[in-house]
């Protein structure tokens, strides 16, 4: 135990040696190739991810910002077409509003006329009544320049009558 | 030769630690071919346990000699599993460990020995590397530097041997006796003695755990030992 | 195991053999020390020159360890 024998050092030392070389060339050479070529895939692959999970984050943000783009558009779109539909509402009450206006001004032109009209012939047809009842009451014509005062006079009480009415 | 005497030492022509050795390499070679059977990239069974030893002394390896590690692997690799299937051979009845022989742990601490020369002078070049051993002093001073440098190096293997062997040899021995107190004891019908035979037989089972813990242990002190002398020599800055 | 530091490691490791290291010093010495003796038949002197070497150098690898443990850029 104690004591060394050189050869069987020297055997133990080749032993060690062989076994370490026929090892590592059978087995442990081979599982750890594979150990590294797994810890570079794993490293290529958190870094694919990583990249892939980036560029989705990207899209992802992209198509937010397109969505509230286009909803930014129909927005303002609708807005819009509300303001629009507003002036138009604005624009045919206006119109309806003057048209009505206008034919209520009419009307009342119209109905102004007729009674200017009216008025007009009134005046005439009481002047010859009024002359003709002068006459039968009196009995006897008038001196013209008479006949001509009292016209005169009537015609501006009517005319008052007119201003009146 | 083992202190239990069921070994099958006595019965062969030549040193039987060469067999316990044989066996130890059988072994290992057993393990690593039922781990390697179908090597696939997602691991599994003896694959996955392969790949955690030795993940972790590649690990060790790496963390102590830097990134040119790679090439030592091998060596590193075969001292732990070596160095612990033969030492936890030892706890098998009828079997011993070759570890608790002289022989053997000068053996493999010679081949650190050399290999930590070998690789550092290919590492770092002849010159710089005989340079180193006569240390930065006066003139005057460098062959007492040399001899000095000398005998720590040769004190290297000698310390890294004597600690292997001892904590095995110590471990079998200690096995060994617990065996023949009961032996001893058991038999011999009074009734004191026999009440005593109970104490090494709880204390034995006792002792086999605390010999896997020693195995593991100095498996893994002579691999990190060889890594910090390699180490050394293998990188110019740091080290001696 | 990433933010593990080699240096210390290695130094952990290193010092936990600085005993073993001192009287494995001595005991080279002076075994080389006795062979020379030996083979040049100057019987005590040089084994006790070598023994004294041996006991320097298991102080100065120990010195050495426990300097790179105190500081671990100083390592030589």
């Amino acid at each position: 135990m104690i004591e060394i024998s050189w050869p069987l050092l020297l055997t133990q030392i080749i032993t060690f040696l062989i076994a370490m070389i026929i090892v590592w060339k059978l087995f442990w050479g081979p599982l750890t190739r594979m150990m590294q070529e797994r810890s570079r895939k794993i490293s290529g692959d958190i870094q694919r991810a990583e990249s892939g999970r980036r560029k989705i984050e990207m899209l992802e943000a992209e198509y937010h910002r397109r969505i509230a783009e286009i909803e930014e558009e129909a927005r303002k779109a609708l807005n819009a077409a509300v303001h629009q539909g507003n002036l138009a509402r604005e624009q045919i009450i206006q119109e309806a509003r003057e048209e009505s206006q206008r034919i209520l001004e009419k009307n009342r032109e119209y109905l102004a006329q007729e009674r200017k009209k009216v008025i007009g012939e009134l005046r005439g047809q009481l002047t010859d009544i009024s002359l003709i009842a002068v006459e039968k009451l009196i009995g006897q014509g008038l001196e013209q320049s008479v006949q001509q005062r009292l016209m005169a006079e009537f015609l501006h009480e009517i005319k008052g009558w007119d201003k009146a009415g | 030769m083992s202190a239990v005497p069921e070994s099958v030492e006595f019965h062969l022509p030549f040193d039987s630690s060469i067999l316990m050795s044989a066996l130890t390499v059988g072994l290992i070679a057993l393990v690593s071919w039922v781990g390697t059977r179908k090597l696939s990239m997602i691991p599994r069974g003896g694959q996955n346990f392969l790949e955690w030893i030795l993940g972790i002394i590649y690990q060790f390896a790496d963390d102590m000699i830097g990134p040119q590690a790679r090439r030592y692997y091998p060596l590193f690799a075969m001292l732990f599993f070596f160095i612990l299937v033969s030492n936890l051979m030892g706890l098998i009845p009828g079997l011993f460990s070759s570890t608790s022989r002289l022989s053997t742990t000068v053996g493999l601490a010679m081949v650190v020995f050399f290999s930590t020369h070998y690789f550092g002078i290919k590492e770092r070049g002849i010159g710089a590397y005989i340079k180193h051993w006569f240390g930065p002093v006066p003139v005057w001073l460098k062959p007492f530097m040399f001899l000095i440098e000398l005998i720590g190096e040769l004190a290297r293997p000698l310390s890294l041997s004597f600690r292997l062997f001892g904590n095995i040899l110590a471990k079998e021995i200690l096995l060994g006796v617990l065996c023949m107190l009961v032996v001893i004891f058991l038999p011999s019908g009074n009734i004191i003695q026999q009440v005593l035979a109970l104490v090494p037989l709880i204390l034995r089972p006792l002792i086999i755990l605390l010999g896997i813990l020693v195995s593991i242990i100095q498996a893994f002190v002579f691999m990190i030992l060889a890594m910090v002398y390699i180490g050394g020599a293998v990188q110019a800055q740091e080290g001696h | 195991m990433a933010d593990r530091n080699p240096a210390l490691i290695r130094q952990l490791w290193q010092a936990s053999m600085a005993g073993i290291m001192l009287a494995a010093c001595i005991f080279v010495g002076t075994g080389i020390g006795v062979w020379l003796d030996r083979w040049l038949g100057t019987r005590p002197w040089l084994t006790i020159g070598f023994m004294l070497l041996g006991i320097v150098a298991g102080f100065y690898n120990v010195f050495k360890i426990v300097s790179a443990l105190n500081n671990p850029r100083r390592l030589k």
